[in-house]
């Protein structure tokens, strides 16, 4: 039953990515999936398959065998590559964490000897389930990265995503983990004191001033709500869980009582097992259409943020050859060089500036359909699981009145 | 044990200790008790206060209850000074002098006695937590009829509103005001409200079970105390900031109680509650009430009394249908409280379910703010009003946990317990009934020794003695197969009205959860077109 809510939503987000694309004209294809996975010692392992029409690749239909690291290391290169400055580049997928599942399940183990050998067996077979949908979740993760990259008009011809696609050995960014990680570290100090220095300049133009506002203000209100979106999802599951320990509790005094009252009450506790796989889904439905989609435009949010940042700087460098020109011209002195970087200054800001504005367009109606469609699902299947709950309990009280 | 059981002493302060008391404590305890009480020294305050307890109609049965309700029950009288009991007060021992009396009496004036038959609850914040005591009322006053030929017909229904605050700080406490409506003929009338504070309840509780508890009766559970959460309401200032949330459940505890006991048809009759439910004045305070009420105190007191009974009380059973129905019981108990635990958990998480949701309805509606598309700010503004309409749904879901689903069975995990002490009281009675027996085959051996050496003169005085210890053979052995036929016949009851009650709660639960089922259909259903127009 969960498997068919994951592999659900996995084809519906690729649909939703897909409708977007403005990126395969005429007959040109490219299509990425994640068709398998392997979680082997704390590594899951992706087997990403191709299928395209593009010159640019040797064939029209290959696989690899990637890791969550060489993701990584795709998206930083497209995050470095100075061509790429004024899109907006997808997030890169989270990195597989299922230590919060492993830890549940320590925990499960430790309070065994509170519960009935049929009572852990049901909680042990829930959070054995909850890992594999979490494991769906990072494949989808992955997967929808490379839909992003795939159906980007500009992003898909770069060199980089035909190396991780085709590429069959390693892409040697294994063994540099945490070199690399460190280098992040670096990286982002260095940005983060960048946009200290970034923060009082000012900002001519309007609309990039408006979108810069609006940003920052809806990367942390939807930050904010994605985190009582998790809460919510997380005690839910907690009184779905909790409707396994009353319909043991029930069926153990249905045994105890008399005749009389003993089928009342197994109807009710039959009743609590039937409805916590109901509200199971209402949790986990809920975090895969709502939380999952504000989770997701946290990360997107931010890259678009990354992207107005990129803007910027380049706008502090064109208004700084401005003023060396200015300099150079009092002074009389290097007066042709500094026109050059000037000019060059200003053709990069006015270029970013330029796709920029398409980009967060695209990020715009992006956002738009993505809610939509997700909101139009998480509402129908919020209904179908209610309308299913008040059905079983209608029978249920038919049954309890005989 | 002693070979010589000296029957009318008392040197154990404590009735519940002395196995020896409990000879002559029959049917007619009352009686016997009174007469003891007469000796007791009269430390008793409140003695005079008395106002005309009863009209002088009544049955003599009845003013046996009338004589004792003037008296503290001395022999439980546990050295506690006279001091106020207020209610839940730990301070409450440095208010010594005795409850200023106008304040009450002033406060009963106000409500006159025949006014509104059923007082509509002043409006306090969650409506829905009132609601969920009603189907309790019907279950009750359906099961008077299930009962006796006799008592057909017969309804007494008992309403208890929010209480209201008296006085202020620590020395503050609540008054509920009760409004009774019955056709019983031996309440002055048929409709009539009165005013009780929670120590009365306690009080109540406590001599129901000194009179009727070594009869065999199983009594409801008593009223619970809670010293932390009174201490909240008594030192909050206003209605608004005190933890409504405590009041009404104890509120419901105490309406559950009451209901209990107008159902039995022993105790609906029981004249210190129908004094109780009558008396318009304060009622007397008894001395012991802060040693009584302590949960903690009782329990320990059960956990000597328990392991007393063991060394003295060896019984075989001899009637299988206690021995069954005592194992029954046994594990009915056990699988019961454990029940209650999860049900309490599931209360817990549900709260908590309702109070996540609304705080993510209320970042949502921040969210909406935000997105500057106007059709998908709507629909994200819409959300956040789906989620807080679903809150308060959870919120309700969550009361009908605790009121219809925990409460009910917290309050068969305490029957069950006061059934545990039924059938240990069924042991005490044996026991006493065993020593008598015992006693008289030492007089018998006596006579024979003393005819054997020829020491005549001193037979006439031991033939006495034996005449005088059949009596009380017999008299014990009456006692003994007299509570085994109480008991009998109140588990019987229990047993039918256990099953009535359960499926009426229960089916009640299940439809209220429908109904919160069918609401968060709707909410959804009205959200619907919301995600269409994005």
């Amino acid at each position: 039953m969960m498997d068919d809510a994951f592999t659900e939503t996995k084809s519906s987000r690729a649909e939703s990515v897909d409708l977007n694309s403005n990126g395969l004209n005429g007959d040109d294809f490219l299509k990425i999936e994640i068709s398998d996975a392997l979680n082997e010692k704390e590594k899951v392992k992706f087997t990403v398959k191709t299928k395209t029409n593009l010159k640019t690749f040797s064939s029209s239909e290959f696989s690899v065998i990637r890791e969550h690291e060489e993701f990584i290391w795709l998206h930083d290169r497209f995050v470095e590559n100075d061509e790429f400055a004024g899109y907006i580049i997808p997030p890169a997928p989270p990195r597989p964490d299922f230590d919060s599942s492993r830890e549940k399940l320590q925990r499960l183990t430790e309070g065994e000897s509170s519960m009935t050998k049929e009572e852990f067996n049901k909680m042990k077979q829930e959070l054995e389930s909850e890992y594999l949908a979490l494991f769906k979740k990072t494949v989808q993760m992955h997967e929808v990265f490379l839909h992003r990259l795939s159906s980007h008009p500009v992003l898909k011809n770069d060199t980089n995503l035909r190396i991780f696609l085709e590429y069959t050995k390693d892409l040697n960014v294994r063994s540099k983990n945490t070199k690399e990680r460190f280098g992040g570290l670096v990286k982002s100090i260095s940005k983060n004191a960048d946009e200290l220095r970034l923060l009082n300049q000012k900002e001519t133009d309007e609309y990039f001033d408006g979108q810069k506002k609006f940003l920052t203000d809806y990367h942390n209100k939807i930050r904010d709500d994605c985190v009582r979106a998790d809460r919510m999802t997380y005690v839910h599951k907690s009184v779905a869980d909790c409707y396994i320990r009353v319909s043991y509790g029930l069926s153990n005094v249905a045994t105890a009582e008399l005749e009389s009252l003993s089928k009342f009450l197994t109807k009710i506790s039959d009743y609590f097992e039937t409805t916590r796989k109901t509200e199971n889904r209402v949790s986990s439905d809920t975090d895969l259409k709502l939380s999952d989609t504000l989770r997701y435009y946290v990360r997107d949010s931010k890259a678009a943020l990354d992207l107005l940042y990129r803007r910027t700087k380049r706008l502090a460098d064109f208004e700084n050859e401005n003023k060396n020109l200015e300099r150079a011209r009092q002074k009389h002195k290097d007066e042709k060089q500094a026109e050059l970087a000037q000019q060059n200054a200003k053709q990069k800001f006015e270029q970013i500036s330029e796709i920029a504005r398409g980009e967060l367009a695209d990020f715009k109606t992006r956002r738009n359909a993505m809610f939509k469609k997700s909101l139009t699902d998480f509402v129908e299947i919020q209904l179908k699981h209610s309308n299913a709950q008040v059905q079983t309990l209608r029978n249920l009280l038919e049954t309890l009145k005989e | 044990m002693s070979t010589t059981p000296p029957p009318d002493t008392e040197e154990a302060p404590s009735t519940e200790i002395d196995l020896n008391t409990q000879i002559d404590l029959g049917q007619n305890t009352t009686e016997e008790k009174s007469e003891n009480d007469q000796t007791a020294p009269s430390d008793d305050m409140f003695f005079s206060t008395m106002s005309d307890p009863e009209p002088k109609t009544k049955q003599t049965e009845d003013m046996d209850e009338i004589f004792q309700l003037n008296k503290p029950m001395a022999n439980v009288n546990l050295n506690e000074p006279e001091v106020d009991e207020d209610d839940d007060d730990p301070f409450s021992f440095s208010n010594k002098t005795p409850q200023p009396k106008p304040v009450v009496s002033t406060e009963i004036n106000i409500q006159p006695v025949l006014s509104d038959p059923r007082p509509v609850p002043p409006k306090l914040e969650p409506k829905i937590e009132t609601e969920p005591v009603k189907p309790a009322l019907s279950t009750f006053a359906h099961n008077i009829e299930d009962e006796d030929d006799e008592e057909k017909g017969k309804y007494l229904e008992i309403t208890l509103s929010e209480p209201h605050k008296i006085g202020d700080g620590m020395g503050s406490y609540m008054v509920y005001k009760i409004t009774i409506k019955t056709n019983i003929p031996s309440f002055k009338s048929k409709e009539f409200t009165t005013n009780r504070r929670f120590s009365d309840f306690l009080t109540l509780f406590e001599k129901l079970k000194e009179k009727h508890l070594p009869a065999g009766r199983i009594l409801p559970p008593a009223p619970e105390k809670d010293m932390i959460g009174m201490a909240k309401v008594k030192m909050s200032k206003d209605t608004e900031t005190s933890p409504v949330d405590f009041l009404e459940k104890r509120r419901a505890a105490l309406q559950r109680f009451l209901e209990r006991l107008a159902a039995h048809k022993t105790f609906r009759y029981d004249p210190d509650f129908r004094d109780f439910l009558e008396i318009s004045d304060e009622l007397p305070k008894t001395s012991n009430m802060s040693a009584l009420s302590g949960a903690g105190m009782l329990k320990m007191f059960k956990s000597v009394t328990e392991s007393v009974s063991k060394i003295t009380v060896k019984m075989e059973e001899t009637d299988q249908w206690f021995d069954e129905k005592s194992r029954q019981i046994d594990n009915l108990y056990v699988q019961y409280k454990k029940l209650h635990s999860v049900a309490e958990l599931l209360y817990g998480w549900r709260k908590d379910l309702a109070a996540s949701t609304k705080e993510f309805s209320k970042t949502t509606a921040i969210l909406a703010n935000s997105e500057e598309q106007l059709s998908l700010s709507r629909a994200l503004s819409h959300l956040g009003e789906a989620y807080e309409k679903i809150d308060q749904i959870y919120v309700e879901q969550a009361n009908a946990d605790y009121f219809k689903f925990a409460e009910l069975i917290k309050d068969y995990v305490c029957l069950f317990d006061n059934i545990k002490e039924v059938f240990f009281q069924r042991i005490k009675t044996f026991g006493n009934w065993q020593r008598a027996e015992d006693t008289l085959k030492l007089k018998k051996e006596n006579k024979a020794k003393l005819e054997a050496t020829n020491k005549l003169d001193k037979i006439p005085a031991v033939l006495a003695e034996i005449n005088e210890w059949e009596a009380k053979v017999a008299k014990s052995k009456e006692d003994f197969e007299q509570i085994s036929k109480t008991i009998k016949e109140e588990i019987k009851r229990f047993d039918l009205n256990r099953a009535i009650e359960f499926k009426t709660q229960l089916t009640n639960y299940l439809e209220t959860m429908l109904q919160n089922q069918e609401s968060i259909v709707k909410v959804w259903e009205q959200y619907y077109p919301e995600v269409k127009a994005i």
